[in-house]
């Protein structure tokens, strides 16, 4: 669906991003996980040939985006990270705007609002919703031509818990429904629980490509932590989960029946983040 | 086509939902009427009271021009304030990633803007002319009054960061009308000066019944397009 080979790109004679390659499979949910200012957003944009000046290649369903004519956006829905919509429109008046630019007149415009839940706010202006609504809103914006490809640049960014988790049902829903996702996020909760395979970037260069899973697996191993009694004292102590055999007081402890609580401490995707690249995510 | 035509309906609705947006469609008419049937009378008046056979009359040529201008003026105020609005919204932004593209969305505004305006602008002349312009002309002055609104909305897109900077600068914009009173008035070498106003050469087309006044037009007004298109692009197309 994507590729993407030795792309270079600086906004000015400065090169940003540097030496990018990789590949988006159809059907997958692929992640750029960075901290801000990483070169995450810049990424995107050259994906959707809004920044043309790169060198390498990209091509997006077989077109090289920096020729592509504007029938490319007819098949790519885009959600940009604040919200692009008419204030003084209705919800519903947005989104028959937007989808009578399209070619494909899909006519979902109200099944769309009602995934989201703003049926009851279809006739409601834009201007008197709160920011989870917006972007509800602009998230199914992109979505009413029915494209085969989604780029989401923050889509949980600045949502509070309850808003954070329908965005991200929705989004698995969209991927259910065999869309190809490109996002970009700086949680790593996120991106663990979204993306199929998550591309670390720093300071425009990608540092690390893999599934959540293998990039956890593949770092140091899981950690056992316990506590227990020791004259009158509570005490802990930890060990490699596939070293527990080594650990000769947890053996006796065990055997002993003195352990108070032991639980096991995978890595997070943010610990690996930290080991691979050196930064914090925020 | 599709989207082009839909985004222009969608600006048109814009238009048509703000109350001081369509009062200016209106006002070259207003103005017109003003000047067709009061300005006569006053000059009835006036030369009966000043025992003259002509006051006014030998400047009906400037007010037609003034009028030809207003239409571009008016419409041109109406774009850039609905485009100001668009880019406060982001909608200019996802406009361009959309079937409409950065070109579908220029023509849909202004493009479009200088079509209606040149039609408009024939129409309301030709009904209103109080010094009888030749329709040659009124047509020649209408489509580079068009080319001149267009410099003048993109210098104000280029500048104005909200629109009540939008609104101060096209009041400001208004500046062009000096280049019709510098072509009617003065005859030294030293008029040639506001030739950096296009609006200049127009008001030099229609007093001295020269068509070659047309190339100095076109060339001014592209040299103002090509200054400012970076601003602007970087302004709007980003
Ligand atoms: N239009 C622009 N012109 C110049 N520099 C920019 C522009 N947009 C972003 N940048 C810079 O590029 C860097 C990466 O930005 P961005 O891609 O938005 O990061 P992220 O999305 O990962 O937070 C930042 O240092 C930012 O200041
Ligand atoms: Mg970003």
């Amino acid at each position: 669906m994507i590729t993407v080979n030795k792309l270079f790109f600086g906004y000015t004679k400065e090169v940003f991003i540097k030496d990018i390659s990789f590949m988006v499979n159809k059907g997958e949910i692929f992640g750029f996980l960075g901290p801000s200012g990483a070169g995450k957003s810049t990424l995107q944009k050259i994906l959707i040939g809004m920044l043309k000046g790169y060198s390498g290649s990209v091509t997006v369903n077989g077109l090289e985006v920096r020729r592509h004519g504007n029938a490319f956006y007819e098949n790519i829905g885009i959600d940009f990270e604040f919200p692009t919509l008419y204030e003084k429109l209705t919800a519903r008046q947005n989104l028959k705007f937007f989808s009578s630019l399209y070619s494909k007149e899909t006519g979902n415009v109200d099944r769309l609002l009602g995934t989201v839940g703003l049926l009851p706010d279809a006739d409601k202006r834009v201007s008197d919703f709160s920011k989870g609504m917006k972007s509800r809103l602009n998230f199914i914006k992109a979505l009413v031509h029915d494209p085969d490809i989604l780029f989401l640049d923050e889509p949980t960014g600045g949502l509070d818990p309850t808003n954070s988790h329908v965005m991200k049902q929705l989004i698995l829903a969209e991927k259910a429904r065999g869309k190809t996702i490109i996002l970009t996020t700086h949680n790593m909760q996120d991106a663990h629980e979204l993306c199929d395979r998550v591309a670390f970037i720093v300071e425009g260069r990608l540092k690390a490509l893999d599934t959540p899973h293998n990039l956890i697996m593949k770092k140091s191993a899981a950690k056992i932590e316990y506590t227990y009694t020791e004259n009158g004292m509570e005490k802990n102590g930890e060990c490699e989960i596939n070293a527990t055999a080594a650990d000769r007081l947890l053996n006796s402890l065990i055997k002993q029946n003195r352990i108070l609580t032991i639980h096991s401490k995978e890595q997070t995707l943010g610990d690996v983040f930290m080991d691979i690249t050196g930064r914090r995510l925020t | 086509m599709k989207a082009v035509l839909s985004a222009f309906r969608q600006f048109l609705k814009s238009v048509w939902g703000d109350f001081m947006l369509t009062a200016c469609l209106v006002a070259p008419v207003l103005m017109g009427l003003v000047f067709k049937f009061r300005i006569p009378e006053l000059e009835t008046f006036l030369c009966g009271y000043f025992n003259k056979t002509a006051v006014l009359a030998p400047y009906y040529i400037l007010l037609d021009l003034m009028l030809s201008l207003m239409t571009p003026l008016m419409l041109c105020f109406s774009g850039v304030m609905i485009m100001l609005e668009e880019l406060d919204d982001g909608i200019a932004k996802y406009l361009q990633v959309s079937p409409l593209g950065k070109t579908g969305y220029l023509f849909s505004r202004i493009g479009f803007i200088a079509v209606l305006s040149t039609v408009y602008n024939v129409i309301i002349p030709v009904i209103f002319t109080l010094s009888g312009m030749e329709i040659t002309d009124i047509a020649l002055s209408a489509v580079l009054n068009a080319l001149i609104s267009v410099v003048i909305g993109m210098f104000v897109l280029s500048f104005a960061k909200n629109k009540v900077e939008g609104m101060a600068l096209i009041k400001l914009s208004g500046f062009m009308i000096f280049g019709f009173i510098a072509a009617f008035f003065i005859k030294t070498p030293a008029g040639y000066l506001a030739g950096v106003l296009p609006s200049f050469w127009v008001g030099k087309l229609v007093t001295d019944d020269n068509y070659l006044y047309i190339l100095p037009c076109l060339t001014v007004s592209f040299i103002w397009i090509v200054l400012l298109y970076k601003r602007f692009s970087a302004r709007v197309l980003s």
